[in-house]
């Protein structure tokens, strides 16, 4: 006779956790499995040519598979390369652009820096 | 030692479950396997390595689903973090120090067994002193629970 799986009693946390990740921890673990997740979607669409961006690179197809799993491991080099051979679009300059916001400040992707700073 | 499987929680892609021991009354024996993961560090390096792991376990659970990527094979089971992430602030050197494993069986998208781990010293776990008991457990358990399935003896909600 087939059972049910009992409950442990408790969800994934423990009743006494130990202190939480710092926000730059925190950031660093979301944002390294969201690129993750989009490169892997990006190898699984029509558009990705494994053998294509490895000729254009002039690297073997090994090595590029071994770059796309270590993205979050790669120099704003590389990354350029990578996007100038395929279709993937991680950066965009667009975002680093200055706007000026008034007269004494900028604002740079979001944080206004005072314009002695600039 | 017998050992039952059981519920921890259910998030919006995965059901997450763990490894009970229990006596031949089905008794538990001492925590389930993965608390004994979240509560056996006292230095602070690995403090923070574990909750960088049970982040990703709520994004695994929350966002992405238990996909095949997210962790890294063992084989018959799996661990995580995945063999391409690195640590925040990590100095694992790839000699003496791999950084924290947490050992698990992925049993599809939707369901996950967390079991127990520790700081891998060696290449090999079964010679890390940290990782050799939990490996070994997570070995067997892993080839027995598969036999379990096959044969029909074992039935989990949200499990296919």
């Amino acid at each position: 006779m087939k059972k049910r799986v009992k409950s442990a009693g408790r969800g994934l946390s423990i009743p006494e956790p130990i202190e939480e990740l710092s926000q730059a921890e925190c950031d660093y673990v979301e944002m390294s499995m969201a690129v993750a997740n989009y490169i892997l979607n990006f190898t699984k669409s029509v558009d990705f040519k494994q053998r294509d961006i490895a000729e254009k690179l002039r690297k073997t197809e090994p090595e590029i598979s071994k770059w796309l799993s270590g993205f979050h491991n790669l120099t704003l080099n590389s990354i350029i390369k990578l996007q100038s051979a395929s279709s993937i679009k991680l950066l965009n300059p667009a975002i680093f652009e200055n706007k000026k916001v008034n007269n004494t400040t900028y604002e740079f992707n979001g944080v206004e820096i005072p314009e002695t700073c600039k | 030692m017998k050992v039952q499987i059981v519920h921890l929680e259910d998030t919006a892609k995965v059901s997450f479950y763990t490894a009970q021991i229990v006596n031949h009354k089905l008794e538990n024996l001492g925590h389930d396997e993965y608390y004994k993961f979240q509560t056996k560090f006292q230095d602070d390096k690995d403090k923070r390595q574990l909750k960088e792991i049970e982040k990703k376990i709520k994004l695994i659970g929350q966002r992405y689903g238990a996909n095949e990527e997210q962790f890294g094979s063992e084989g018959a089971f799996e661990r995580l973090p995945s063999s391409t992430y690195k640590f925040f602030d990590s100095d694992s050197d790839g000699i003496t120090d791999y950084g924290l494993r947490l050992y698990c069986i992925r049993v599809n998208d939707k369901a996950v067994v967390l079991l127990n781990g520790g700081r891998k010293t060696q290449q090999n776990p079964r010679k890390c002193p940290n990782c050799k008991i939990p490996f070994e457990f997570a070995d067997k358990l892993s080839k027995a629970f598969y036999d379990a399935k096959v044969s029909g003896d074992i039935e989990i909600e949200g499990m296919k």
